[in-house]
């Protein structure tokens, strides 16, 4: 049950002093800050089931397009379909880079996965076995009842991933998940998010800050141009599936990443 | 030698040696003063640590001292006060406090009396109450209840304020309950706020217990008896309700702690 996800030339501006509800706003007319532009015309159609990578300078809206996507704010202009209809119905699972301030360090780890169920409403009765069986996925089953404080960064990392699986979302929005861990980790946890993806089919964006992860990952990378954002290029990423660390070094791989790079120093000028 | 040194390592040993130390530092000071021909302090008002003793075993095993109740009863009658006063103040300020912190409505309606009643003294608002509760433990109660909730409030209103925006947004997106939200993240989060407002408050509402019965309050109590064995100059009967009410907030402290580290087991972690 994949779902399509189509970005119609989305426009979205920040105005500066929205939400400074002060009493002078009442009496005086505040002058307006100056108004920021995050995207600009972005188009985009996403396969359903398929795994899309973003890849773009810094500026160009990458952040503010998950916020759209996940209904936190409202494109200025433009819409965000998901299976053609309005977004703000579809079930969206976030995974952000920084575990220990998206997470509940209070609970245990199977207790993180649970609150995915709670958040749906799975009958309890059903929880222990539904989590147990997201935290072996992303091979966690043995940290289950530790408290998640006591993880290590990877491991806080896989468990936040199998939340996010565990609330069954039609769109998986994955912010940089990687980017705070060392390399030999993210390589597993890289491996362990495809293994899930494979499985589940759900519709993955991942925000990436590195081109061999994003190249890695993806069946397409999109490149987003310097600010405003908008698209560069959406560039197909034909390797074969399962993935594995050796395609690193694939001439193959190489002429795909070299491509993105080309694209990306375009769209930075 | 190795032993020494090992026990010179560990915290106990300082946590012994230091309360050891005052003593003997009070009896040497307390002989020297008491024994010499032109004493510093009056000798009457400076008690030895045997003297204090000899004053508390006697308070203890005589029934009839001539005051109106026991020892053990003032230490009853003050700690009633304390925990009654202190357990109603956290059963009203934890509730403000949340209201105040979650809803800004709430916080810019309540602010002004909250910040107005803290710069108001205990001692100020104290001959109000024994107007409104008569004389005896409603009205320090009362004023014990007054000094400690807004203490509470204060402290609760930051835990609340402290809860990690990430961890908002993250359980926005899967649309958790308002009521869930509340119970699942904005309350755990604040716990250790909430408990530290909880400490400083029964230490300070110690200090109000013992203030309030010394005067108009009560013909009972620690504080009472510090007043009456003052004014008939039975000095070692004075420090012997000095010292217990150091003990018991000492004792309420640690108890205190203790209760802290075992259900916020994940903070600073």
């Amino acid at each position: 049950m994949s779902v399509r996800l189509d970005i119609n030339d989305i426009k979205k501006v920040y105005e500066q002093n929205e939400g400074a509800r002060s009493w002078q706003s009442l009496i005086k007319k505040q002058k307006p800050g100056k108004p920021f532009t995050a995207l600009n015309g972005l188009s985009v159609s996403v396969k359903a089931g398929s795994f899309t990578t973003i890849f773009g300078p810094n500026g160009s809206g990458k952040s503010t397009l998950f916020r759209l996507i996940a209904g936190l704010d409202e494109p200025t202009k433009g819409s965000i379909e998901i299976d053609g209809q309005s977004a703000a119905t579809a079930r969206i699972g976030f995974v952000f880079q920084n575990y220990r301030d998206s997470m509940l360090t209070w609970r245990t780890a199977i207790g993180n996965v649970r609150l995915a169920l709670e958040a749906r409403k799975v009958p309890p009765a059903d929880h222990e076995k539904i989590a147990m069986n997201y935290l072996k996925k992303v091979g966690m089953g043995h940290v289950a009842n530790k408290p998640f404080y006591s993880l290590s960064g990877g491991q806080a990392q896989l468990v936040s991933i199998a939340r996010a699986f565990a609330y069954e979302p039609d769109i998986l929005l994955m912010d940089e998940p990687f980017s705070a861990l060392d390399f030999q980790t993210s390589l597993q946890m890289m491996q362990a998010l495809l293994k899930l993806w494979e499985e589940t089919g759900i519709t993955t964006l991942f925000i990436s800050h590195d081109i061999d992860e994003a190249v890695y990952l993806a069946d397409q990378v999109m490149v987003l141009t310097k600010n405003p954002g908008k698209l560069q290029k959406m560039v197909d990423v034909k390797l074969p599936r399962p993935r594995s660390i050796s395609m690193l070094t694939d001439p193959a791989f190489f002429k795909i990443r070299s491509r993105v790079l080309k694209e990306f120093e375009k769209g930075s000028k | 030698m190795n032993k020494l040194r090992a026990l010179l390592r560990t915290r106990s040993f300082y946590a012994v040696a230091g309360p050891t130390a005052f003593v003997i530092l009070w009896w040497v000071l307390s002989y020297w003063n008491n024994s010499a021909a032109d004493p510093l302090v009056p000798k009457l008002f400076i008690s030895t640590p045997d003297q204090v003793w000899n004053s508390f075993w006697e308070q203890v095993t005589t029934t009839d001292t001539g005051a109106t109740s026991s020892l053990f009863e003032a230490v009853v009658d003050t700690l009633r006060r304390l925990v009654a006063g202190f357990a109603i103040a956290a059963v009203i300020g934890v509730p403000i406090g949340l209201a105040m912190g979650y809803f800004t409505r709430v916080y810019y309606s309540l602010e002004f009396f909250v910040d107005f009643l803290r710069s108001i003294p205990a001692a100020a608002i104290f001959p109000l109450f024994i107007l409104i509760f008569g004389i005896g433990d409603p009205s320090i109660i009362s004023v014990v209840t007054y000094a400690c909730v807004l203490i509470i409030v204060v402290n609760t209103i930051y835990g609340v304020r402290s809860v990690k925006e990430l961890r908002l947004m993250s359980a926005k997106i899967m649309r958790l309950g308002r009521l869930d939200m509340f119970r699942k993240i904005i309350l755990p989060e604040s716990l250790p706020y909430i408990f530290a407002g909880l400490r400083i408050a029964i230490s300070y509402g110690m200090v109000i217990v013992i203030f309030s019965e010394m005067f108009i309050g009560t013909d009972s109590g620690l504080g009472r008896r510090i007043i009456d064995a003052q004014t008939v100059y039975r000095i070692s009967d004075m420090y012997v309700s000095i010292v217990l009410t150091g003990l018991i907030g000492y004792l309420l402290n640690k108890l205190a702690l203790l209760a802290e580290r075992r259900i916020i087991h994940w903070e600073g972690k």
